[in-house]
């Protein structure tokens, strides 16, 4: 299937996804709210922080921020695009799984289009807002590479979360008890990547870097710009880190898939 | 005498339901460590360029998040999720037809899963306490007593707001949102991740108006000694007052949802 033809697929889903979701206005609406209100208070939490101390290891608050607001704008992308990684779990144990088989697409494009996650807008939304008050209060030279390399950033980023999520989802081809909580710790190894990696101790940097390279969502592209550090220029890696990422998941998924057996249905 | 031998099973079954299926819960708690491991270095880094911030120091901070970690996991995985889940399944129609009271069974419940949990999740303090070197315990007997006390409270609130917050699953049908709403209110006005003490006047005023400090802030302030005998006892007074409060607002809440149950199959 060409990569055109599979994206004309992705929109199309969507749309119908996003459709099925404006069914349930009261939940739409709640959903979008939900979204947003988790991450001001994430912010507000930051605001809290640096009311009562300085900036943080050169840090200041809204160089953080930004880093909050790639890991906010980066989780709302997943959740609105790739919402059904998190429903793998339950596909495979209902044998939902079956009917995805069966059909002339890839699987995994079914898969994660099989859900929309409306907080997703919320995320998004939010995560843009903080982003551009980041900006505006904060200096960086704006030199040529950086604004070209910006949206690479972004997609790359996305990529990223949403290949760390379809492997750690992918546990529930082997692991298939109903409660598999593996994907959500994985998950929730992005704390670290919301603050400066050099808080941490070696083991949990080499962790968000190398193992789950959260690190390349916010962080690492932060030290780019914001020019903190001369080693900054790993920022260019980050695509390359997408596509590994990618491949990776891919491989996983289609490994598991391999292992599948229908529990019936 | 027989209606409360109805509820001790319920505390029973929940026992053995959570050594059960302890592996999910495990990874729960996991989880829960991974944020506060976060957090904890964020606050070491904080505190690497003062000594005392908003009234606390570094030690009080450590005792503060380990308090944070424990009230926290206490009442969570199998719990948050039990109302919501059978509202979306359908199970509810099951649970209607039993000869309980729905919400002093999910108490009941609760109440099993958080002895079973509070062994787990007391031996993850224990280790968290050892990984961020953290050897101050309260010295006093009083204090202790209090702690305890206020630990009660934290798990009766906590239960409460975790389940009018499920019951609203009856007009969201969308249970996932309101949880994650639930938990980011409850964590910022509890004092889960930054103690009350540094929030500016007028949200202070706004957290000491709402009854989520019972969950993690007054039980750490009191662990750390940061409070005085009277005001103990003034906030106790106020967070008894609450609970009773909550539970007849989740009456309220049950009350109306029974109005307007759809059942999606069963």
């Amino acid at each position: 299937m060409g990569w055109r033809r599979t994206l004309f697929l992705f929109a199309r889903f969507t749309a119908q996804n996003l459709k099925i979701k404006l069914e349930y206005k009261a939940d739409f609406i709640l959903m979008l709210f939900t979204g947003s209100a988790l991450q001001l208070l994430g912010f507000a939490f930051l605001g809290v922080l640096f009311s009562k101390i300085p900036p943080i290891q050169g840090w200041t608050m809204w160089e953080i921020v930004l880093i909050l607001a790639a890991i906010f704008f980066t989780e709302g992308v997943v959740s609105f695009g790739f919402e059904g990684i998190w429903r793998i779990i339950r596909l495979i144990n209902l044998g939902d799984f079956d009917r995805f088989l069966l059909r002339p697409v890839s699987p995994i494009l079914q898969v994660i289009t099989s859900d929309l996650g409306v907080h997703g807008i919320g995320n998004m939304v939010t995560g843009s807002v903080l982003a551009a008050l980041a900006l505006s209060r904060t200096t960086i030279a704006w030199t040529a590479d950086r604004i070209l390399f910006l949206p690479v950033l972004v997609v790359s980023a996305a990529a990223i979360r949403a290949s760390i999520s379809l492997a750690a989802n992918s546990s529930g081809f082997w692991l298939t008890s109903f409660y598999n909580a593996f994907p959500f710790m994985v998950h929730q190894m992005a704390d670290f990547a919301k603050y400066p990696s050099t808080l941490f101790t070696e083991p949990i940097r080499f962790l968000i870097t190398v193992v789950l390279p959260y690190a390349f969502i916010g962080y690492i592209p932060a030290v780019y710009l914001f020019a903190k550090e001369p080693w900054g220029i790993a920022a260019w890696l980050t695509p390359v880190v997408a596509v590994w990422c990618v491949l990776l998941a891919r491989a996983v998924f289609y490994r598991g898939l391999r292992k599948y057996d229908s529990p019936g249905n | 005498m027989s209606v409360i031998r109805k509820y001790v099973r319920h505390i029973l079954c929940a026992i053995q339901e959570t050594t059960a299926y302890r592996s999910s819960y495990f990874i729960n708690i996991i989880s829960q460590f991974v944020s506060y491991t976060a957090i904890f270095f964020l606050w070491r880094a904080v505190y690497a360029s003062g000594s005392v911030i908003g009234g606390l120091s570094w030690e009080d901070m450590q005792g503060y998040l380990l308090v944070s970690l424990f009230t926290s996991a206490v009442i969570s995985g199998s719990s948050e999720f039990r109302v919501s889940r059978s509202i979306w399944t359908g199970n509810i129609a099951v649970e209607l037809v039993r000869p309980v009271d729905y919400q002093k069974a999910n108490f009941a419940i609760t109440m099993g899963n958080g002895f079973a949990e509070g062994v787990l999740v007391a031996a993850i303090g224990l280790a968290f306490a050892l990984f961020i070197g953290f050897t101050a315990p309260p010295a006093q007997p009083l204090t202790w007593l209090f702690f305890l006390v206020a630990l009660a409270f934290s798990f009766v609130t906590k239960f409460l707001v975790v389940y009018i917050f499920g019951l609203f699953t009856f007009w969201t049908m969308g249970g996932m949102g309101m949880s994650w709403f639930r938990r980011g209110l409850t964590d910022f006005f509890s004092g889960a991740l930054i103690p009350l003490a540094f929030f500016p006047g007028w949200l202070q005023t706004v957290a000491a108006a709402l009854p989520f400090r019972a969950i993690v802030s007054t039980p750490a302030m009191i662990f750390i000694e940061q409070l005085t005998p009277s005001q103990i006892l003034v906030t106790f007074a106020v967070e008894a007052a609450w609970a009773v409060g909550l539970w007849y607002l989740a009456r309220l809440v049950w009350h109306f949802a029974m109005q307007k149950l759809t059942v999606q199959g069963g």
